[in-house]
C-alpha cells in the first residue's frame, strides 16, 4: 500500500519545474501533494533527507532483462531491483530477448508481469524487426496495443539500409520513438575494441570510430527522409556529436544518449587492466578526447539522456579471452556514479541527463511537482565509495568495480511506496 | 652489527703465499693441474696464488674461473635471481689435476655444486681444495686439502674477504656478528 | 623489473632487456658443452600449452626446459578442446591442479596470457598471442644484432611485410625503441598502416626505400592463408614490391644483417640465395632463441617459492 511520506529538508532538483533548493516533499496516495518550504507533516511518515538530493526517479532507455530467455544472466524481478537500486524506477526492457519480444503476444507476457514487481517499473520496448534480424517488419502495431512503450531492435544496426527506411515510415504513425543504436555491422565485425593508438599498443584488433560515424550519418538521413522520431542510443564520439548538433539545428526530430560508462572509462584501460573481459563493451571505450567530448554535450544537453547500457553476462560469456568475450557489461546499479564521477558530483546535470531527458523520450515528464506520480530518488551525491559487486543485479560484469565514485542511492520510490531505503515495506 | 677483522692486509699476503708454497710442495709441477677459482672471491684469489706459483716455480698454472650459480641448490628463495658470472677452464679438463680455489668455506654447498658442475665439463684425473678462510659449520662431508686460516665463527656471523681487486682500500677478513658477542 | 611473467616487452624497460639478453649470454655457453645441462630447474615442471600449431618454438621451449633439468608436459591443446567446449580457463584450472612452476603458451588471442598470469600463482611465458606480442622472438632477435652491432642505441632496422598483424614485429618494435634504435617498417598499406608511427616507427612504403640505409632487415614471414580479407593481391606482386632478392641485397650496406623469424616462404618475402646467403643470420637467431628461453625459465623460475638456505 502505498505510504504518507513527507521527505524533509533535503535539497530538490527538478530540472523540469526549475526548482532547484532545499524543500519539502509530501507524498500520498502514490503521488507527490506537496512540495515547498515547511510543509507539514500531516500525519505522513517523516524522513530526514537533510544533506541529500531529492529527484524524480531515473529512467533507462536500455536494458537487457533477458526475460524471458536467461534467468542465470537476468529477469524481471532481479532487473527491476538492481534498477531500483541504482535510482531507476522506470526501465526500457530491451526487446533482445529469447523469445524475441517481436509479437503482442510476448509484449503481453512481459507486461503482465511487470505489474507486480518488487522494484522499478519495467516498460517494454518492441522489436522493430522480426527476431531483430533487420530483414521483415514486427507487427509494430499489435504490440503498441500490447502496451509497447518504445521501439527498437535490442542495440543490433538494422543493416539494410532499405529496411531501416521502411520500419521508420512504418513506426512514424504509430507514434512510438525509435531507438536505434547506431554503427555499420560490417565495419565493426572484425574489431575488439576503438581502433587507434591503444589498440595498436595492444595488439588487438580495431573498430574504427567511423563503424558508428556512418552509423549516425545513415540514420539522420533516412529521418530526415522520413520524419520519424528517433533516439539514437550509445552515440559514443566526438565526431557523431557534431553530426548530431547539425542535425538538432536543422530541426530533425532526433535525441541521443551515451552510456554513463563511457563518461568515465577511456580505451587505455583495456591494456592497463591486463585484457580484463570486462571492458569488451559495443559501442568500444573511446579515447579521452571522445569521452570529454561526450561529459560536455551531456552537460550541455547535446545529448539528452545517459543510458545503463545493462547488458547482464556470466562467466560463460565473459571468463574468456579478450576477444572471444561477449561485449557488455551491466549497469543500473552504478550509472548514477558514473553520471556524478564525470560531471564533478553536478546532481543537475545528473537528473537532466537520468531522468528529464529518458522520460521525454518516451513522451514522459519526470518532475517533483503536485500532482506528479511519486517515482522518486534520493541520493547522497557527494560520499565517495569503492564500486563493488553488483547487489541486486544476477550478473557480476561491471567494469566500474574497484573505482572509488561518487553517489549514494539512499532511497527510491515506486509510486509513493519505498521499494529502496530507509523504511523498507 | 659488530665487525671483528680476523686478518689485515699482510696476513692475507702471508697467507696466500703460504698457501702457494703448500700447493708447490705437495703438487710439485705447476703444468701438471690448474687453479680453478669459484666465482667471484675464488677467482681473484687462484689469480694470486697463479701469480705467487709462478714467481717461486718459473711456471704459471694454467687458471679457470667457475660460476656454480646454476647448480646452487638454494636458488629458490624468492629473491631476484643471481646475476651469471663466466664459467672459464681454458684447458683440457679430462685428465687434468684440478685445485678448487675459494675465499671461505663453510657449510660446503658451494664445493659440492663446483664439483658437480666440474663433473659436466671434464673428467679431471683429481680434484683438490684451497680455501683462504675455513670458517667451520660444515652441513656436507667436505674438508679442505689447503687451508689459509681457520677462523672461529659463530652460525650466522657472516665472513667477508675484503680484497683490494675487489674495490676495497686494503685486504682484510672480517667477520661480521649480528649483535655483539657476550 | 622482471616480475612473475613474461608477457611483451611492452611491460620492460631497457635495463630489463640488457639483463635478459646478458643472461642469455651465459646460457649460450652451456650448450656448447659436452654435458649441455644444469640442473637449475632440477624438481621444477614447466607445462608448454599451444593453442596454435607451432613447432619450432614449441622445441625450443622443450629444449630450453630439459637443459635446466626441469620436467617438462607437453599440453596439446590445438583448437579442438576449445570446440570441445572447455574454456581457456578450465584449461588452465585443470593444469593448475598439475601444479606447474611454469606455464608456456601460445594462443590465438590477445591478452590469453595476460588473463591466466591474472588468475594464477604460476609463472606465466608468452610465446605469442594473437597480433600482440611474440616476446621470446623479440628478445632472441635484440640479442643476434647485440651479438653483431654492440650497443643498438641509433642503428636502423627494418621491419617489412605484414608489420600490423605480425606479434614478432610488435615485440621486435617495443624492444628496439626501447633500446634506442630506429625502426623503418615498409609493406603494403593493408599491413603497414599510418597509425604505426604511434609505435614510434618511421612509416615506409617498399622495400627500396628502406634497404640501402639500414643496418638490419628483417623480413617478415607471409602468410596468406592466415590473412583477412583482401588484404593483397598475390605473391607474385609481393615479392615485385616488398621482397628481398640478391639485387636489392646489393644495395644494402656490405655488413647487413638479414633476419627472418621463420619459417621462410622461399622466394616471397626472401629470395633462396639471400635466406643461404651469407648476410644471414637466419640460424644464429635459432640458437639465441634457445639461450633467450634458457635465461627467461631461469629468471622466472621459483620465484617466492622460498626454502631457504646457504653457500
Amino acid at each position: 500500500m502505498p505510504e504518507r511520506v513527507l521527505l524533509r529538508g533535503g535539497r530538490v532538483v527538478c530540472p523540469a519545474s526549475g526548482r532547484d533548493g532545499i524543500a519539502d516533499v509530501r507524498v500520498a496516495d502514490g503521488r507527490v501533494v506537496a512540495v515547498g518550504e515547511g510543509v507539514e507533516a500531516d500525519g505522513a511518515r517523516v524522513v530526514d533527507c537533510r544533506g541529500l538530493v531529492v529527484a524524480p526517479g531515473f529512467v533507462d532507455l536500455a536494458a537487457e532483462l533477458c526475460d524471458p530467455g536467461d534467468p542465470s544472466r537476468e529477469d524481471l524481478q532481479s532487473g527491476s531491483e538492481a534498477a531500483a537500486a541504482g535510482g531507476f524506477t522506470t526501465v526500457l526492457a530491451s526487446p533482445a530477448t529469447d523469445p524475441v519480444v517481436d509479437t503482442a503476444a510476448v509484449a503481453g507476457d512481459v507486461l503482465a508481469r511487470a505489474g507486480r514487481l518488487p522494484g522499478a517499473r519495467v516498460a517494454q520496448a518492441g522489436a522493430l524487426t522480426v527476431g531483430l534480424a533487420g530483414r521483415e517488419l514486427a507487427e509494430i502495431g499489435l504490440m503498441v496495443e500490447a502496451g509497447c512503450s518504445a521501439l527498437s531492435d535490442g542495440g543490433r544496426p538494422v543493416a539494410d539500409s532499405l529496411v531501416l527506411r521502411r520500419a521508420l515510415e512504418y513506426a512514424r504513425p504509430f507514434g512510438l520513438p525509435v531507438l536505434l543504436r547506431p554503427a555499420d555491422p560490417a565495419l565493426e565485425a572484425e574489431g575488439v575494441m576503438h581502433e587507434g593508438p591503444a589498440a595498436l599498443r595492444a595488439g588487438l584488433r580495431g573498430i574504427p570510430p567511423e563503424a558508428e560515424e556512418i552509423g549516425v550519418a545513415r540514420v539522420l538521413g533516412l529521418v530526415r527522409r522520413t520524419g520519424a522520431r528517433v533516439h539514437l542510443t550509445h552515440v559514443t564520439t566526438a565526431r557523431s556529436l557534431a553530426m548530431l548538433a547539425a542535425a538538432r539545428e536543422e530541426g530533425l526530430p532526433v535525441t541521443a544518449s551515451t552510456p554513463a560508462r563511457h563518461l568515465l572509462l577511456e580505451d587505455s584501460i583495456v591494456e592497463h587492466s591486463g585484457y580484463d573481459s570486462r571492458y569488451r563493451l559495443l559501442p568500444p571505450l573511446r579515447p579521452a578526447a571522445d569521452r570529454r567530448a561526450l561529459v560536455e554535450a551531456v552537460r550541455s544537453g547535446l545529448l539528452d539522456a545517459v543510458i545503463s547500457d545493462h547488458v547482464p553476462l556470466t562467466p560463460v560469456h565473459k571468463e574468456l579471452e579478450f576477444e572471444h568475450a561477449a561485449p557488455g557489461a551491466v549497469g543500473l546499479e552504478t550509472a548514477l556514479r558514473a553520471v556524478l564521477g564525470a560531471l564533478d558530483g553536478d546532481p543537475v546535470a545528473a537528473v537532466r541527463a537520468l531522468a528529464v531527458g529518458p522520460a521525454a523520450v518516451l513522451g514522459r515528464r519526470a518532475a517533483v511537482e503536485p500532482g506528479a506520480v511519486a517515482d522518486l530518488v534520493v541520493f547522497d551525491p557527494d560520499t565517495v565509495g569503492v564500486v563493488g559487486r553488483p547487489a541486486r543485479g544476477r550478473s557480476a560484469n561491471e567494469p566500474l568495480m574497484g573505482l572509488a565514485l561518487p553517489g549514494r542511492v539512499v532511497a527510491t520510490l515506486v509510486g509513493g511506496r519505498f521499494v529502496v531505503g530507509p523504511i523498507p515495506n | 652489527m659488530v665487525e671483528r677483522k680476523v686478518m689485515a692486509a699482510p696476513e692475507v699476503r702471508r697467507a696466500v703465499a703460504r698457501l702457494a708454497s703448500e700447493i708447490t710442495d705437495r703438487l710439485g709441477d705447476p703444468a701438471s693441474y690448474a687453479l680453478v677459482g669459484i666465482v667471484t672471491g675464488g677467482q681473484t684469489l687462484a689469480a694470486r696464488l697463479a701469480a705467487a706459483i709462478e714467481a717461486g716455480e718459473g711456471t704459471r698454472p694454467a687458471v679457470g674461473s667457475l660460476d656454480i650459480t646454476l647448480y646452487r641448490d638454494d636458488l629458490y628463495t624468492g629473491l631476484e635471481k643471481p646475476v651469471l658470472g663466466e664459467t672459464r677452464l681454458p684447458f683440457e679438463l679430462t685428465g687434468t689435476g684440478v685445485v678448487l680455489v675459494d675465499d671461505v668455506l663453510f657449510t660446503g654447498r658451494t664445493v659440492r655444486a663446483a664439483l658437480d658442475e666440474l663433473m659436466d665439463y671434464g673428467r679431471p684425473r683429481w680434484i683438490k681444495l684451497a680455501v683462504l678462510v675455513d670458517r667451520g659449520h660444515r652441513e656436507l662431508p667436505i674438508a679442505a686439502d689447503f687451508v689459509g686460516r681457520e677462523v672461529e665463527t659463530a652460525l650466522h656471523d657472516r665472513v667477508e674477504v675484503r680484497l683490494v681487486e675487489h674495490g676495497a682500500a686494503a685486504d682484510a677478513v672480517v667477520v661480521c656478528s649480528p649483535e655483539a658477542r657476550p | 623489473m622482471i616480475g612473475k611473467d613474461i608477457l611483451g616487452l611492452r611491460d620492460l624497460d631497457a635495463a630489463d632487456i640488457h639483463r635478459i639478453l646478458d643472461t642469455a649470454t651465459r646460457f649460450r655457453a652451456v650448450s656448447e658443452r659436452a654435458i649441455k645441462k644444469v640442473p637449475t630447474l632440477r624438481g621444477r615442471t614447466v607445462v608448454t600449452a599451444f593453442f596454435e600449431n607451432s613447432t619450432r618454438t614449441r622445441l625450443s621451449f622443450d629444449l630450453a626446459a630439459k637443459r635446466l633439468s626441469a620436467d617438462v608436459l607437453g599440453f596439446s591443446a590445438s583448437t579442438s578442446s576449445t570446440r570441445k567446449g572447455e574454456t581457456l580457463m578450465d584449461t588452465a584450472r585443470n593444469l593448475d591442479a598439475l601444479k606447474p612452476d611454469a606455464v608456456i603458451i601460445r594462443h590465438g588471442a590477445a591478452g590469453a596470457p595476460h588473463m591466466l598470469a591474472r588468475a594464477f600463482p604460476w609463472s606465466v611465458i608468452n610465446a605469442g598471442d594473437g597480433i600482440n606480442e611474440h616476446p621470446t622472438q623479440g628478445l632472441l632477435d635484440l640479442l643476434t644484432m647485440r651479438d653483431h652491432l654492440g650497443d643498438l642505441r641509433g642503428r636502423r632496422v627494418a621491419i617489412v611485410g605484414d608489420v600490423f598483424h605480425s606479434r614478432v614485429a610488435r615485440s621486435d618494435i617495443f624492444g628496439l625503441t626501447k633500446l634506442g634504435a630506429r625502426v623503418l617498417v615498409a609493406g603494403p598499406g593493408t599491413m603497414c598502416p599510418p597509425e604505426l608511427a604511434e609505435l614510434g616507427v618511421e612509416l615506409r612504403h617498399t622495400i627500396d626505400e628502406v634497404i640501402e640505409d639500414v643496418d638490419v632487415v628483417m623480413m617478415l614471414r607471409i602468410q596468406r592463408e592466415r590473412l583477412g580479407r583482401a588484404m593483397m593481391a598475390s605473391s607474385r606482386e609481393y615479392a615485385r614490391f616488398y621482397g628481398l632478392d640478391l639485387d636489392r641485397l646489393r644495395r644494402a650496406r656490405p655488413d647487413v644483417l638479414v633476419m627472418h623469424p621463420g619459417p621462410i616462404n622461399r622466394g616471397v618475402e626472401l629470395a633462396p640465395e639471400v635466406a643461404d646467403g651469407e648476410r644471414s643470420v637466419i640460424l644464429e637467431q635459432v640458437t639465441n632463441g634457445l639461450a633467450v628461453r634458457m635465461a627467461l625459465l631461469y629468471l622466472l623460475l621459483g620465484r617466492g617459492a622460498g626454502e631457504g638456505g646457504d653457500a
